[in-house]
């Protein structure tokens, strides 16, 4: 068939000539006249626009304008995509280490300089502080309205007699005990004047 | 129009490497090259000159688009005959005009042309007026036949025996094999024939 194929166009000069072939088939079998007939009205069909001189060149610019119509019919974005799309097209191995490098490259200098912003002047550790004398008031308000002890200090004169002088903490609810509490602590103290262990007589006294 | 002198010498294989690499006039040469006969096939499809205007240029536009994957297994004009095909096919699918596929019995222009062509046909055997009307008639016949076959028989009898196009070229633009087409074409052309019997006998 293939050479069927190649010697084609010089049968169909035959035919034109008005010389009949009988074309051998794979099947070694001549053609039936019902086959030839109909292949000869089919190619009859075939239809051949007529075409001008210049269909070639006005077929190209109407391709061109067809070409800047697209283009310009698309958005920014789209052209954006188009092109990236193309780009990872031809991309190959190690050409995406060093796209992947070029891209974290490109965020460290972006974070770098988003960074940079921020540090026109010299760095002040007061710059966030409230100013001077603005807060006194609500800072000394907040110390009194919010005490966490109440400290006792025992008199100067008998922490000199007792070396082991004591300081209380007495919590808040406890304040109506604290009386009773200061005179016991006061009796046991030892009286000065006497040179005389009062607790101790008493206790002997008892 | 640009001046592509210096391409009419290249083949088109150097002048698809060429248009690849960004050389967009390489790709106007083939355009000029090949716009022809992209629309001759087109126009044999859809019957329609305008059609057939458009759907060329969307099949050269579409080529342009996928060119860089084009990578040489079969001639270039052979893929841009399978794009063109696609083109038309879904030019057609898109009109909803199923029954117009192939050789449109409704444009007027394709049948005045097909009659011209029997005439002067005729013309040449001498212009029996009984023959002229019989060949008239056949034709008709013929064409209404052809209609009745299924899209895949229509196709593959338009391509070869309208376009006369090689099996080795259908079965590349159809993306077939040989045996399949010569099976097609095998059952096309008994349809075709047991439609026109009465004519035949």
């Amino acid at each position: 068939m293939t050479c069927l194929n190649t010697y084609k166009p010089f049968l169909g000069s035959l035919s034109k000539i008005g010389l009949t072939l009988h074309i051998i088939t794979m099947n070694t079998q001549p053609k039936d006249t019902h086959g030839e007939t109909l292949e000869s009205l089919l190619a009859s069909l075939k239809q051949e626009p007529e075409y001008s001189d210049s269909f070639e060149s006005e077929f190209l610019r109407e391709f061109h304008l067809r070409l800047a119509n697209e283009r310009q019919s698309r958005s920014f974005l789209q052209n954006i995509r188009a092109r990236f799309e193309n780009c990872l097209e031809d991309f190959r191995g190690w050409q995406w280490v060093y796209a992947s490098m070029a891209l974290v490259t490109l965020a460290a200098i972006g974070f770098i300089i988003a960074d940079a912003g921020n540090k026109h002047g010299a760095y002040d550790p007061y710059a966030n502080a409230p100013a001077i004398g603005q807060d006194a008031e609500s800072i000394a308000i907040t110390d009194q309205i919010v005490p966490v002890s109440q400290e006792k200090v025992v008199p100067v004169q008998q922490q000199d007699r007792f070396r082991n002088s004591r300081v209380e903490y007495v919590e808040d609810d406890a304040e109506t005990e604290q009386p009773a509490d200061t005179e016991s602590q006061q009796k046991t103290l030892p009286d000065v004047s006497t040179n005389q262990e009062p607790a101790q007589t008493a206790h002997y006294e008892e | 129009m640009i001046n592509l002198d210096k391409y009419s010498t290249c083949s088109d294989e150097e002048l698809v490497v060429m248009a690849q690499q960004g050389e967009s006039q390489a790709y106007d040469m083939l355009i000029v090259r090949h716009s022809r006969k992209v629309h001759a096939l087109v126009y044999q499809i859809t019957a329609n000159f305008e059609d057939a205007h458009d759907i060329a240029q969307d099949t050269f536009a579409r080529a342009y688009r996928s060119l860089a994957g084009f990578n040489g297994d079969s001639a270039f004009f052979t893929w841009l005959h399978a794009i063109a095909i696609n083109t038309a096919r879904n030019h057609l699918k898109k009109r909803k005009n199923a029954t117009k596929m192939f050789l449109s019995l409704d444009e007027s222009d394709f049948g005045d042309k097909a009659d011209r062509s029997m005439e002067m046909a005729d013309d040449t055997e001498g212009g029996n007026p009984e023959r002229r009307v019989y060949l008239n008639e056949l034709q008709t016949r013929l064409k209404e036949a052809i209609n009745m076959l299924s899209s895949k028989h229509r196709e593959v009898v338009i391509l070869h025996d309208v376009q006369g196009l090689t099996h080795l070229e259908i079965s590349m633009l159809l993306g077939i094999s040989e045996g399949t087409l010569r099976s097609r074409l095998h059952y096309a052309h008994k349809e075709l024939k047991d439609l026109l019997e009465e004519y035949f006998e």
